[in-house]
């Protein structure tokens, strides 16, 4: 007889919780507007977290990579090898555990409306652009203009951690707002509005850090495992997964944020997450 | 396979790491994020 499993959403939520607070515990300096300038700065946290946000202590390993490609340096091998060994060690785990802007989605999300599903013919193809922007926006384009493309034109995380809370506080910053402001409280706006009715919107179709952790987490050493014998074919792992994966066919699937809501929905422990081995 | 491609990103993982330390990235980092970033804020 299996002991009875103990669900993860709740030990899930402390974890976000924490790791929000453990990468801005600041929390005074949102009112204030002085951002953080100690050397603690030049390490970056796994997840999403923009590094002008006055209560961050450390870098957004995405902004740091569109910062370095776009310098004199050309390619930064610091931040790819960062990454990499963040996606070898955690891969989406990070998203489903460690990352801020997933959970400000979540918390959205479990407002209480009508959801929607995205059909497959428009989620296949919009999964992709995520790929399109971690190639074009983080890679390509900051090394060829110098520019951080994702920060500047797309991130919503910059706009809700950074701008807001800067431009609260910051009147002078507030005179220099341009197209660009508006462009991008338009994105957040967007971004936040879909949250409550999709699951994740923006770690679906747009986040380049899940899409780069996602095409290394079948080599990583987190994984989900589904034992054959115990599995009745039910189907509620499919059903209750919020991304859309079938864990049972692809457990190393880039789409599986490793959140745990298969395993707390089969019924007969059938799902085990843990160590790949 | 699968096992030898792991280990040889691990090993490319941490080489890039330390190459990157080596060529001063971090500072640059640093530099980059001890200071408000336009950009991210939508004013640059």
């Amino acid at each position: 007889m299996d002991k009875k499993k103990t669900a993860l959403h709740a030990p899930r939520r402390a974890v976000q919780l924490l790791s929000a607070l453990g990468q801005n515990p600041r929390l005074s300096a949102l009112l204030s507007g002085k951002i953080y300038q100690r050397p603690l700065k030049r390490f970056c946290v796994p997840g999403l977290n923009c590094y002008s946000c006055p209560a961050a202590v450390g870098a957004c390993p995405l902004g740091a990579l569109q910062a370095v490609n776009g310098s004199k340096k050309r390619f930064s091998f610091y931040l790819v090898g960062f990454l990499l060994l963040t996606g070898l060690l955690l891969g989406r785990f990070v998203c489903g555990w460690l990352c801020l802007f997933g959970l400000v989605q979540e918390l959205l999300y479990a407002l209480p409306t009508k959801k929607l599903t995205v059909g497959e013919r428009l989620d296949r193809p919009l999964r992709k652009l995520k790929y399109l922007l971690l190639a074009l926006f983080v890679f390509l384009l900051p090394l060829l203009t110098g520019s951080p493309w994702f920060c500047k034109y797309v991130c919503p995380a910059g706009t809700l951690e950074g701008a807001l809370p800067l431009l609260a506080a910051d009147e002078a910053l507030r005179s220099l707002g341009s197209w660009l402001l508006g462009w991008k409280l338009l994105v957040l706006g967007t971004v936040l509005l879909s949250s409550v009715f999709i699951y994740r919107p923006f770690c679906k179709y747009l986040c380049p850090l899940g899409a780069f952790y996602g095409l290394v987490q079948r080599f990583g050493l987190p994984g989900v495992k589904t034992d054959g014998e115990k599995c009745i074919d039910c189907g509620n792992c499919v059903s209750g997964c919020p991304m859309g994966v079938d864990i049972r066919k692809t457990p190393d699937s880039a789409e599986c944020i490793r959140c745990g809501k298969c395993r707390d929905a089969c019924p007969t422990g059938a799902i085990r997450m843990g160590r790949r081995g | 396979m699968k096992k030898k491609s792991q280990l040889w990103l691990w090993l490319l993982a941490v080489l890039m790491l330390l190459l990157g330390l080596y060529r001063g990235e971090s500072e640059l980092v640093l530099a980059k994020a001890a200071h408000i970033c336009l950009e991210c804020i939508g004013i640059g």
